[in-house]
């Protein structure tokens, strides 16, 4: 009886003790975690931080490309981020002066209206080079890639007759089945006055009503309005569509796989994508010499055979392999046949256009 | 005493105001009353999501409480093993996540449409993916277990010591259900439906994800808003969404208190 | 055998047990699937593929996904600790005392519950990030508030193991106020306390609306990690992370269990 009044008791102590300590562990913790979390936040603001317009193989092919060779030469620690171009994000940042981002890359028709708001700083260093693409290199920034979105299809499902356009896309017909367009004006309107019949040379100023009138036309066969760039070709993979408009990296990164998915480069829309610093940047200088670093030839040639995006520094062309060269917007071919989508209508425009584009879709 | 029971009893109150009413302050005042042309009609784009909002709301906050209610009555009667293996089951949701709940569905779908399985051919074209249908109905299964919750909270004040003395007095089953518990639970069911709204009301997960950007709602529309750098149009809209939902709030309010005045007695 | 309690007419017994087993079929299969897509999963979400164990690999020993998962799991804490307190303290001052401002606690309460939360992570911007206060300090206000009603509720949900007679004869008998709070209500709400504090972590660890408003920098919780993720990939790594926080879950409850043992665990 008494033995097991003693066990009982030890017992409690035993699990009287587990409970303390228990309950300690996750005070310590607690305190830890208030004095340590506050602190890392400022290790990070006094390493570069460059900020890419999506991640996954896009953001490695900057880390690879520019960002390990920059800290390489330098010694400076730099950290990758990456955002979905929200405009707003970056507008709040800069008026709020609490700026942790140094380097951003933004769209064209960000990069023109960033500049009209005054949300970037001057660049102190710039690229030597003469090679580059026109109006590709600014007082606020300088150009990275051209990109573009192509018209891709299932091959499966079209394995005779493949569509060769935005007419064909249009084309219920012809070629049945679902489709799916990113979820964003810019670049339908343009792919729905190409199937119209305007001229490729002849779209801008937009005849948005005309746009409109031919996106009717294809409304309901379109099953998805896709906003994630790995969407178009999961649908084409899942089978849950047959055509789609895609971003042509996507599918350079598929081309060492098996012949699934077809696309063309007629009537793609290009756009241009910018380094720029952002107002307020504690590391002016160094964000500059990192964006001139960037533009040197084999970094973006080294780019370009990761991602297949087109380096707007033509001197980079002699370090990539003919095969790839094909794949690139810049090529001659693939440029001949696109159009470059107009930053500055849209930077004016853009605002208007989502409403009604909301509004029409939705309906 | 009596004064450290006072501040014990203030300290959450203040930190509410604190934490929640003083951002709401700042942010009104801040970015919707800064600016300067500030129309309380919504634009056309409002007003479109406005409507499929509001329905996909109604009828996800009307279907999550019918199905939660039964459960809750089920709960109430099951015997302690079943009560735990019915919390386990509406808990079990809250541990996977909510993107990769989201992400299941869609890969759930997904693997149903390709291998071409026919749903009882409700659906012309078997495709219940990218559609209103889908998105009301991955809602309604993240709110079931919210519903629950909430229902259970007026069941669990309910003994069934008043369900027999019920019977021994010569009610049936369905009757004392009818008098006894029902005006008992109706409250709760309601503050269930009223949050359930409020919650999808600002809803933009599913419908960006399941949706395929047909079916956005209000706050797909705000996301944008922000964006695009229009914090200013984000704001309003989002004002207009709370101006919607004041009633509810007030409703929910008085119903909240006269609940717990009699039953609580407090 | 006995799954109703209570003695009801046969036929709606079996409706109600057959429609509790569908639903409950309804929540789980979704449920189950994130953990097979864990171990089937290919780069296509809808695609499954062998058993392979690749994105664990891939998802518990990168560096990133490490940091982000000690931010959550130390947001998480620190914010269900402050709203457990909280609600704790709330709830003492809705039992012991009858004020005329209870109303009013009432109306700061409830609106968490009925604010959208996109809102609220607007107005989280607007006053945190706005004015260079840290982005975690908004999350931990943010995730403090939105657990803090829904604690309360649980708590207040165990009214019943408070026995007024217990807590009279124990002032009969000479304890001070908080003396019978130490010894006899709180004991009796350590279960309830513990669920709640659970329930807030669980909230806050799976928060996703006020990280994408509030969140620049590149620390980021682990559902915002995820929310970015989206753009670029559908592989398994949402159901990865749903998994492993299932799995250390039940450990927790298991060891929870074990250490609090209790006779009266209600539910």
């Amino acid at each position: 009886m008494e033995k097991l009044r003693i066990e009982k008791k030890m017992l409690h102590r035993v699990k009287n003790f587990i409970k303390k300590f228990f309950i300690s562990i996750v005070l310590l913790f607690l305190i830890a975690i208030l004095f340590n979390c506050y602190s890392s936040e400022n290790e990070i603001v006094s390493s570069l931080s460059i900020v890419s317009y999506g991640g996954g193989s896009y953001q490695k092919s900057h880390i690879e490309s520019f960002l390990k060779p920059f800290e390489k030469f330098t010694g400076i620690t730099m950290n990758s981020i990456t955002w979905g171009a929200e405009y707003g994000k970056l507008k709040e940042m800069v008026s709020s002066g609490n700026v942790p981002w140094d380097v951003v890359e933004v769209t064209d028709a960000q990069f023109k209206r960033g500049k009209r708001e005054g949300l970037f700083e001057k660049l102190v260093i710039y690229p030597e080079s003469k090679e580059f693409l026109p109006n590709t290199i600014d007082d606020y920034g300088v150009a990275n890639v051209y990109w573009g979105t192509v018209m891709a299809y299932s091959y499966k499902e079209f394995p005779d007759n493949q569509p060769n356009s935005w007419r064909d896309f249009w084309d219920i017909e012809a070629f049945p089945g679902f489709r799916a367009l990113y979820d964003d004006p810019r670049g339908n309107l343009e792919f729905a006055l190409l199937a119209d019949g305007v001229d490729i040379d002849s779209l801008y100023p937009l005849d948005v009503d005309r746009a409109f009138e031919k996106l009717n036309l294809i409304k309901d066969n379109i099953r998805v309005w896709w906003n994630e760039g790995t969407q178009p070709i999961q649908l084409l993979q899942n089978k849950s569509i047959v055509m789609t408009s895609a971003w042509n990296g996507r599918i350079f990164a598929l081309r060492e796989q098996e012949k699934k998915i077809g696309y063309t480069w007629f009537g793609a829309a290009l756009e241009l994508d910018w380094w720029i610093i952002p107002k307020g940047s504690n590391f002016v200088e160094t964000a500059s010499r990192f964006i001139t670093f960037s533009s040197y030839p084999e970094r973006m040639a080294h780019q370009a055979t990761l991602i297949g995006y087109g380096p707007v520094n033509m001197e980079a062309l002699k370090y990539i392999e003919k095969d790839i060269q094909t794949m690139l917007p810049t090529y001659q071919e693939n440029w001949n046949k696109s159009f470059v989508i107009n930053a500055e209508w849209w930077s004016e425009n853009e605002t208007v256009m989502m409403k009604r584009w909301i509004t029409w879709k939705n309906k | 005493m009596n004064k450290i029971k006072v501040i014990l009893s203030l300290v959450p109150l203040v930190l509410m105001f604190l934490f929640f009413w003083v951002p709401i302050i700042v942010w009104l005042q801040k970015w919707v009353f800064a600016t300067n042309t500030i129309s309380f009609w919504p634009d056309s784009s409002t007003r479109t999501l406005l409507l499929n909002t509001f329905y996909v709301a109604s009828i996800t906050s009307l279907v999550s409480t019918t199905i939660a209610h039964p459960i809750t009555i089920f709960w109430w009667l099951a015997s302690r093993r079943y009560r735990t293996i019915l919390i386990s089951v509406m808990m079990l949701p809250l541990f996977v996540g909510l993107l990769a709940r989201n992400y299941s569905w869609i890969g759930m779908l997904s693997y149903l449409e390709s291998t071409n399985i026919s749903l009882l051919n409700i659906f012309s074209d078997q495709h219940i993916l990218y559609t209103n249908f889908s998105v009301v109905l991955v809602m309604i299964y993240i709110f079931i277990p919210f519903a629950f919750f909430i229902i259970i909270q007026s069941f669990s004040t309910i003994g069934f010591a008043e369900l027999n003395a019920g019977k021994t007095m010569g009610a049936s089953f369905f009757e004392s259900l009818h008098k006894l518990v029902l005006p008992r639970t109706w409250k709760q069911t309601i503050i269930s439906i009223l949050f359930i709204f409020a919650s999808s009301f600002g809803y933009y997960v599913t419908p960006r994800m399941i949706g395929g950007g047909k079916n956005d709602l209000i706050g797909n529309l705000i996301w944008r808003y922000m964006e695009q750098g229009d914090l200013d149009s984000a704001s309003l809209s989002a004002l207009i969404l709370l101006l919607l939902l004041v009633p509810l709030y007030v409703v929910s309010f008085i119903l909240i208190v006269r609940w717990r005045r009699r039953i609580l007695g407090r | 055998m006995t799954i109703i309690n209570l003695k009801s007419p046969r036929y709606f017994t079996v409706i109600l047990i057959v429609f509790a087993f569908i639903v409950s079929l309804f929540l789980i299969i979704p449920s189950l699937y994130v953990i097979i897509w864990s171990f089937l999963g290919t780069a296509n979400v809808g695609v499954l593929g062998k058993p392979t164990v690749v994105w664990y690999k891939e998802v518990l020993f990168n560096k990133q996904w490490i940091y982000a998962a000690t931010y959550s799991v130390s947001l998480a804490i620190a914010s269900s600790t402050i709203s457990t307190i909280s609600s704790v303290f709330y709830y003492y001052s809705s039992i012991w005392f009858r004020n005329h401002y209870q109303n009013l606690g009432w109306i700061l309460m409830i609106g968490p519950l009925f604010f959208p939360t996109i809102i609220y992570g607007l107005a989280l911007r607007a006053t945190f990030n706005a004015n260079n206060l840290s982005e975690w300090s908004a999350l931990l206000v943010g995730h403090s508030v939105l657990s803090f009603p829904i604690q309360y509720f649980i708590i207040e949900s165990n009214n019943e193991r408070l026995n007024s007679k217990w807590i009279f004869s124990a002032v009969s008998l000479g304890a001070t106020h908080w003396e019978v709070l130490k010894k006899i209500v709180f004991p009796l709400f350590h279960y309830p306390i513990l669920l709640a504090f659970g329930i807030g972590f669980l909230l806050s660890f799976d928060e996703i609306v006020l990280a994408t408003f509030v969140i620049d920098s590149p620390i980021s919780t682990i559902p915002k990690k995820m929310w970015d993720a989206i753009n670029y990939s559908h592989d398994p790594t949402p159901a990865v992370i749903g998994t492993s926080v299932l799995l250390i879950a039940i450990l927790c409850f298991l060891l929870g269990k074990l250490i609090f043992r209790n006779k009266d665990n209600g539910y």
